[in-house]
């Protein structure tokens, strides 16, 4: 029996989106890189922490120039050795800057080496059955939306976070964007203060019903993980779309996985009503 | 009318019970079924990264461990497996610049993690941006009442930055220096 397979379509559209997502990440934090490279080429790094190879600026460059070109690539042609090589750039640089020292406080590599286990999933799987795909790519997304907020919301149950302290600091108090200038302007201190005690304890709040969205239905884990990344992606600076683009890219494929109406759960995939890959004699 | 909307109210909560308790069993039969070594690879990390973030939270030494990756107070190969875990805004941390002759402070500020940028970042807000010389950066985070502060130098020439752990600062302000 000769078996010719077909990549399922909404495999296909949930790779392009969580491409294009990473991309308008990867492309906001553009500047950071060349702004590094314009001031290290003169210079040597010598540190004490770390390894020689990763103090290099050229080659933080080329590897994130790779991620775009092979990005722009994947977007254009849908071929999967492209997405291999897509993937392989990705990892390379993610892990090349988390790891040394231009891109480790950095959270768009971080958050784009979790997203990119789905692009992984979905490269391998890109075959399957689409009640296969349904089940299991929307929950890896919410798992992918979980680790990341888990990781963030526990380090802010703290007094500082609490009450407001630290954000007054780091959002409210000195960030020159438009809304807060005006926002600085136009209320008291103690209004504004008043302010960042409770964005600080909402965003608490959101962030740890984030970090639970692995254990919700599909539907509503990824619609509420949608909705809070863009109340998250207005309230806060602009420029936190270099960390948070991967992320929605992850929830925006796991939306376009899942089927347009719900189908009823068949264990093994074997209840499919939509089948994409087609078995020929 | 409570009555009413605290039934239904526990029939939705049942029902969500019911359908994700479906749902997480298929996904983990589903992937047995299917051998699907990715999913399951992930579905393995995820946990193992979900326990360790937990334990982080809640236990002593996980605490100082995270304070002590966030100021590069780790050898580099234990600092880079911890280093994926994700940690977006974490603890209270602060970097202040000090003048090495006079030991005054230059400027400092809050950052919402990994303190040490203020060392690694030379070309955003530390004084070394524009000219050559050297500076202490003193970096702290505090998680809980738990603290951490450590001493580093900077310097800048014409052909090198050099950045070096000195060492912890103790209660009473002494500098504990690194062990080589």
């Amino acid at each position: 029996m000769k078996v010719r397979k077909v990549a399922n379509n909404s495999v296909v559209r949930a790779q392009r989106v969580w491409v294009l997502s990473l991309l308008t990440g990867w492309l906001w934090g553009i500047d950071a890189i060349v702004q590094d490279y314009e001031f290290y080429k003169d210079l040597k790094l010598h540190s004490d922490f770390f390894p020689e190879v990763f103090c290099s600026p050229l080659l933080a460059a080329i590897l994130f120039s790779t991620v775009i070109a092979t990005s722009i690539l994947a977007l254009a042609i849908s071929d999967s050795r492209l997405w291999w090589v897509n993937y392989g750039a990705i990892l390379i640089a993610s892990l090349f800057l988390i790891l040394g020292p231009f891109g480790f406080a950095w959270q768009f590599p971080i958050t784009t080496f979790w997203g990119s286990w789905l692009y992984l999933w979905l490269i391998l799987r890109r075959e399957n059955s689409t009640s296969y795909i349904d089940l299991v790519g929307p929950r890896i997304s919410l798992m992918v939306v979980s680790l990341v907020f888990f990781g963030g919301v526990w380090g802010k149950w703290t007094q500082g976070y609490w009450s407001g302290e630290v954000f007054s600091f780091l959002i409210f108090a000195y960030q020159p964007e438009a809304k807060y200038t005006l926002l600085r302007e136009s209320v008291s201190e103690s209004t504004m203060s008043m302010i960042a005690t409770n964005f600080s304890r909402v965003a608490i709040l959101v962030e740890t019903l984030l970090s639970c969205v692995w254990l919700f239905p599909r539907r509503i884990g990824l619609v509420f993980s949608f909705l809070m990344l863009t109340g998250m992606w207005m309230m806060s600076p602009i420029g936190i779309i270099d960390a948070i683009g991967p992320l929605f890219g992850v929830v925006l494929a796991g939306l376009f996985l899942l089927p347009s109406r719900q189908f009823s759960l068949g264990m093994n995939g074997a209840s499919s009503k939509r089948q994409d890959t087609h078995m020929v004699d | 009318m409570f009555k009413m909307i605290g039934h239904l109210f526990s029939r939705m909560k049942e029902t969500i019970r019911i359908e994700v308790h479906r749902e997480l069993s298929a996904f983990l039969l589903n992937i047995r079924s299917q051998r699907d070594g990715c999913a399951a690879v992930f579905t393995s990390l995820f946990l193992v990264q979900m326990s360790f973030i937990g334990f982080l939270a809640v236990s002593s030494s996980g605490q100082e461990l995270a304070r002590d990756r966030f100021q590069l107070n780790l050898d580099w190969r234990e600092w880079a497996v911890i280093q994926v875990t994700p940690a977006m805004y974490n603890f209270e941390n602060k970097i202040v610049y000090i003048d090495p002759t006079t030991e005054k402070p230059i400027h400092g500020f809050w950052v919402n993690h990994h303190t040490a940028r203020g060392v690694y970042e030379v070309r955003r807000r530390s004084p070394l941006a524009k000219r050559n010389g050297c500076v202490q950066v003193l970096l702290s985070s505090r998680y809980r009442g738990r603290e951490l502060v450590t001493l580093h130098k900077l310097c800048r020439d014409q052909y090198a930055i050099t950045a070096i752990r000195i060492g912890v600062v103790d209660q009473q302000g002494e500098v504990i220096p690194r062990r080589k």
